[in-house]
C-alpha cells in the first residue's frame, strides 16, 4: 500500500465506472441497429468487473457481448430484410440498459467522492500540532 | 510515493538539523538512523516524481491521449498533497531549530 493507497484504489473503481458507462452508451447508441436475420444481431456490451488479485482495487477483466435469442421482425420493405424478409433486433433492452447507466454513474460518483474524502483526510493529518 | 516515517525526527534534533548543512555529515551522527536531511531529500525527489507524473498527465489530456480525466487530477491531488507535505515538514524542522536558538544560555 503506497501512500496515498485510499486514492489508488478508488481510482480503479472510477475507471470501472468510466468503462462501463462508454459501454452503456455505445448499447443505447445502438438501440435501433437492425441487422439482417442471416447476420448476427447487435449485442449489447457487459462489462466484467473483477477484484485485482493481490492488491486492492478492481479491474476490468474484459467485454463480454449480451446472450440470448433477439426478437426477429417480418419487415419486407426494409432494405436489409433477408430474402424471406425479416430483420433481426439488436439483442439490447432499454430499461436494463438505463438501470446499468444510473449504477455506473452512482459508482463513478462513489469513488469519485472516495478520492475526494481521502484527500482531506490526508490534508488534515498536515495540520496535527498546529493548535496555536 | 513511499511512506517516510517521521517519527526519525525524534532523534537529537541538532545534530539532525545541522547535518542538512554539511552533505557529508550524515554519517557523522550515528545515532541518527536515516537523517532528517537525507529523509527530506528523498520526500522532495518522490515529491517531485509526482508532479512530473501530473505535468506528463496534463500534457496527455490537452493532446487527447488519456481516456481518463481522473487519473489526471488524482495525480495532480497527489502531487499538491505532496507539496504540502514537505512543505509542513520543513516548515516543522526549521520552527524547532529557531525555538532551540532563541534558548537563553
Amino acid at each position: 500500500m503506497s501512500m496515498f493507497g485510499a486514492m489508488d484504489t478508488a481510482s480503479t473503481g472510477v475507471h470501472l465506472g468510466r468503462v462501463w458507462m462508454d459501454a452503456v452508451s455505445d448499447n443505447i447508441a445502438n438501440l435501433d441497429t437492425v441487422r439482417s436475420a442471416d447476420e448476427e444481431p447487435f449485442r449489447a456490451r457487459l462489462v466484467v468487473a473483477q477484484a485485482r488479485a493481490g492488491q486492492s482495487g478492481v479491474a476490468v477483466a474484459g467485454i463480454e457481448q449480451k446472450g440470448g435469442d433477439p426478437v426477429v421482425v417480418y419487415d419486407p420493405d426494409n432494405p436489409l430484410a433477408n430474402a424471406e424478409g425479416y430483420v433481426t433486433r439488436p439483442q439490447v433492452d432499454l430499461s436494463e440498459e438505463m438501470t446499468h447507466m444510473l449504477v455506473a454513474q452512482r459508482l463513478y460518483q462513489a469513488n469519485l467522492a472516495m478520492i475526494q474524502q481521502a484527500r482531506d483526510t490526508y490534508s488534515s493529518a498536515l495540520t496535527i500540532g498546529k493548535g496555536r | 510515493m513511499a511512506v517516510l516515517p517521521i517519527g526519525t525526527v525524534t532523534t537529537p534534533f541538532l545534530p539532525s538539523v545541522s547535518s542538512i548543512s554539511s552533505v557529508s555529515g550524515i554519517g557523522s551522527t550515528p545515532t541518527v538512523a536515516p537523517g532528517f536531511g537525507e529523509m527530506l531529500a528523498k520526500g522532495i525527489e518522490s515529491v517531485t516524481a509526482s508532479q512530473e507524473t501530473a505535468s506528463t498527465l496534463s500534457g496527455q489530456l490537452a493532446t487527447g491521449e488519456l481516456t481518463d480525466i481522473h487519473e489526471f487530477t488524482t495525480a495532480a491531488a497527489k502531487a499538491s498533497l505532496g507539496v504540502s507535505l514537505t512543505a509542513n515538514v520543513r516548515n516543522r524542522a526549521v520552527e524547532a531549530y529557531q525555538e532551540i536558538m532563541r534558548m537563553q544560555v
